[in-house]
């Protein structure tokens, strides 16, 4: 008998430590990194070659160089910080430009299979030896890799009139052009 | 335990001389409660459960963020009891704030070869989190996983990222809380 009750204690002691449910937390960090790439695609490496027309006539200044969609195309990765001011796409000219020709570019408008908020074509800007912009309001995005990615450039040169007395003919190359990703 | 087992045993034969005999003899009842348990619990190597999942950044000037970290380093414990015929599951699910257009995911993988009984089935494919409670384990009945790490089931971690909300991503780190319930399923 003695026993028994002690059975009927045990179960009792087992029942009060029961438990029907149960919940447990945990955590989880999730890291984002900050992002800021950005290169120059071409299907080739053939350097961008631009020549000014001669005139068909006397008396006529030199021609302003066709548009020279060099098939060069700007890819850049974003990602920004909060609070961070959106990025852009700053140009310069290196080395000795022609004197009385300015040099100019244009960033077309994003296309790509990139994703998120791609960055807007600040139109045909002059390069010089200060960075220029050349597209803007770049946010968090990437543009897809390589050409037909992101943005083509398209050269173009022109007279500067003002400086024509300046002008040389020749070759003038070793001129490079950097981009720079910047807020 | 053997003494045990004589009471017991004396016990039914106790119960069947009275009911067989209603005259000369005296009785009493005996109750025997075994009890519904449901404890589980979450077990990382060190008795760490606290986890970091990371998105890498790309390398080429182009690409996006690559989502496919994951992590299983994590797993589920539990015990279980159930009145006849009952059932129970664990569901999950995430509080706090995710980093715009990412989802965390989780999936219990198989079984580990320790513990007994019947220790249900993992959800198929992987859950992504939410604010509600969704299953992960279901259909456990009678059983027990073992304790700590490589006991019970598994749960792997991974990332999604929606690519039209890619502007509304933002370098930092967030952190969430994963809570897990086990449940009456019916």
């Amino acid at each position: 008998m003695k026993r028994g009750i002690l059975v009927i204690l045990l179960s009792i002691l087992f029942a009060t430590t029961a438990r029907t449910q149960s919940s447990q937390s945990h955590q989880v960090r999730i890291v984002i990194p900050k992002v800021a790439l950005i290169d120059v695609e071409s299907a080739g490496s053939a350097t961008v070659v631009l020549s000014l027309g001669k005139p068909n006539e006397a008396g006529h200044g030199l021609q302003a160089a066709a548009q020279n969609a060099s098939g060069y195309w700007i890819n850049y990765s974003s990602v920004l910080a909060s609070g961070q001011p959106e990025r852009k796409v700053m140009a310069s000219l290196s080395g000795t430009a022609p004197e009385g020709i300015k040099v100019l570019l244009e960033a077309s408008s994003y296309s790509g299979e990139g994703k998120g908020k791609n960055g807007i074509s600040s139109g045909k800007k002059i390069l010089s030896g200060e960075p220029t912009e050349i597209i803007s309001n770049i946010g968090s995005c990437y543009t897809g890799n390589g050409v037909n990615n992101g943005h083509l450039l398209t050269f173009s040169l022109e007279v500067d009139e003002e400086k024509y007395e300046a002008v040389r003919h020749g070759d003038f190359e070793n001129l490079r052009v950097t981009y720079t990703l910047t807020e | 335990m053997k003494s045990l087992l004589t009471t017991f045993t004396a016990i039914i034969l106790f119960i069947g001389v009275v009911a067989a005999q209603d005259t000369n003899t005296h009785g009493h009842n005996v109750t025997i409660s075994v009890p519904q348990v449901a404890i589980m619990d979450i077990e990382g190597p060190g008795g760490e459960t606290s986890i970091t999942l990371a998105a890498t950044a790309p390398t080429e000037a182009g690409n996006g963020l690559d989502f496919s970290a994951t992590n299983s380093s994590l797993w589920l414990n539990f015990t279980s009891v159930v009145s006849g015929g009952k059932s129970r599951k664990i569901q999950a699910n995430v509080s706090g704030t995710l980093p715009g257009g990412v989802s965390l995911l989780v999936q219990a993988g198989a079984i580990s070869s320790t513990g007994k009984g019947n220790r249900g089935k993992a959800v198929a494919n992987a859950i992504t989190l939410g604010t509600t409670d969704q299953d992960i384990v279901t259909d456990i009945k009678s059983g027990y996983t073992g304790n700590g790490v490589n006991n019970g089931y598994p749960l792997t971690y991974s990332l999604a990222m929606d690519e039209n909300a890619y502007e509304n991503l933002l370098h930092g780190s967030q952190t969430v809380t994963v809570t897990y319930t086990i449940t009456a399923e019916n």
